[in-house]
């Protein structure tokens, strides 16, 4: 067994603790300005049940929900909004995080097809102010009718190339810069793997991108 | 009269400066990208599948509590153009999760995953602005400086080949993963951890988190 030197917490950031743990607020130290790294399933409290890395970032004076819904039809031509729920935890306060179901999503084929998806939160600590943030954990879904019961969607698998979560994000990076958009790529690192239904893994590269929206659609 | 005009004047252009000064700070955009590839000298060469890894890779052993280790993992990208950085890792995964109805996949609770410490460090994350991505330093082991990120989710060690990366369910789970980590040995194919590697000392500690040159 390995000694560990780890530093000990001061009373103060133990104090800090204990409300953090009575709280209804998740304590910081997840993403900074918006949210956890992950996503969660729905049916619980944002707790051990990842399932996808968030890995864009929409952001502007006008990057709220509906505006964003708006430029990733118009940009990436992305309609359609079928597709499962999903949790988050999302930055509501300078101080805190609460877990929160999706707002929207759009993909660009439809639910026994396969093809591009994201699933969109906003981030209510932003709502109301000039620098608006709307996440996203954009990926590609292969529609396997054997290799998954019943049949599902499955993120495309690692590969040399990346995984289907890299290629959603460059997706809709791409679209968005040859309509002019800003964008800028991070190193987030957050690079864990998730088995999908036909048995493989799937995880980001560690990149996210931000994508500034600065105008109305429409 | 004059003096009328001047104070309108005065004051047209004051608020003209207010409006564009308010204007200007309403919507930061954020720095493009120049589309460059990663360089060469930037990472180490991907290894053939079935080779072992270039790089000290490590593990929790066999099972760290009910967790049994149930997957190997070996990914090399290619990188991306205008990506500040692509996958190069090997990855132990611990325990089994279900997947949810509909279109979901899931975490297993527990991952180890080494990266060559030349691809990863302390320094590359970055947020919005160029900001740091926030962590929060966690002491050393063995000599290797530790961090964790994301509330305890994820933990980094720091040594000197490589980067460890250890993601959880749970900020308790990931500090005894902490506590059992172990090299694997270096001249072995993607397999199993081994488990009767002596819990000895990791390799010499990176003096410096933030950054390491690779060889090339």
């Amino acid at each position: 067994m390995r000694r560990v030197d780890l530093v000990r917490p001061s009373l103060g950031a133990l104090a800090f603790m204990v409300a953090a743990l009575v709280t209804p607020l998740v304590a910081s130290g997840a993403f900074p300005a918006f949210s956890d790294p992950y996503t969660q399933k729905d049916d619980g409290n944002c707790t051990q049940n990842a399932v996808d890395p968030i890995n864009v970032v929409f952001a502007g004076s006008v990057a709220g929900l509906d505006n964003t819904v708006d430029q990733i039809e118009t940009h990436a031509d992305w309609h359609t909004s079928s597709g499962s729920a999903q949790n988050l935890t999302v930055r509501v306060s300078s101080s805190g995080y609460a877990c929160r179901g999706q707002g929207a999503q759009r993909a660009n084929n439809s639910l026994v097809e396969s093809r591009f998806h994201t699933r969109l939160w906003l981030i209510p600590h932003t709502q109301g102010t000039n620098d608006k943030d709307t996440v996203g954990d954009a990926h590609h879904e292969d529609f396997e009718e054997f290799r998954c019961f019943p049949p599902s969607h499955a993120v495309d698998s690692n590969g040399s190339t990346g995984s289907g979560f890299d290629w959603g994000r460059r997706e809709l990076r791409d679209e968005f810069d040859r309509a002019g958009h800003v964008t800028a790529n991070h190193n987030w690192g957050n690079t864990r793997n998730f088995r999908q239904c036909d048995g493989d893994y799937a995880g980001s590269n560690g990149s996210g991108v931000n994508i500034h929206i600065g105008h109305q659609q429409g | 009269m004059v003096t009328r005009i001047l104070a309108v004047c005065v004051l047209v252009c004051v608020g003209s400066v207010l409006i564009l000064g308010i204007s200007a700070t309403a919507d930061s955009e954020p720095v493009p990208t120049p589309l460059a590839t990663l360089k060469s000298e930037d990472l180490v060469p991907c290894t053939n599948p079935g080779e072992a890894a270039n790089f000290t890779t490590y593990s929790v052993g066999t099972k760290l509590g009910k967790h049994t280790n149930t997957e190997v993992l070996r990914r090399c990208d290619l990188p991306y153009p205008g990506e500040p950085v692509r996958a190069n890792y090997v990855s132990y995964i611990y325990g089994s999760c279900e997947i949810g109805d509909g279109d979901e996949g899931c975490a297993p609770p527990l991952e180890v995953q080494t990266w060559p410490a030349c691809e990863r460090a302390r320094g590359d994350y970055t947020v919005a602005g160029g900001a740091e991505y926030p962590s929060e330093a966690i002491g050393e082991i063995e000599g290797a400086p530790a961090e964790q990120f994301d509330a305890g989710l994820r933990a980094e060690v720091y040594t000197q080949d490589s980067t460890v990366v250890v993601f959880g369910d749970d900020a308790k789970l990931v500090r005894e993963a902490l506590d059992e980590l172990q090299a694997e040995p270096r001249n072995q194919t993607l397999a199993p951890p081994a488990s009767d590697v002596p819990a000895g000392e990791l390799p010499a500690p990176n003096p410096d988190a933030e950054a390491t040159q690779c060889a090339g």
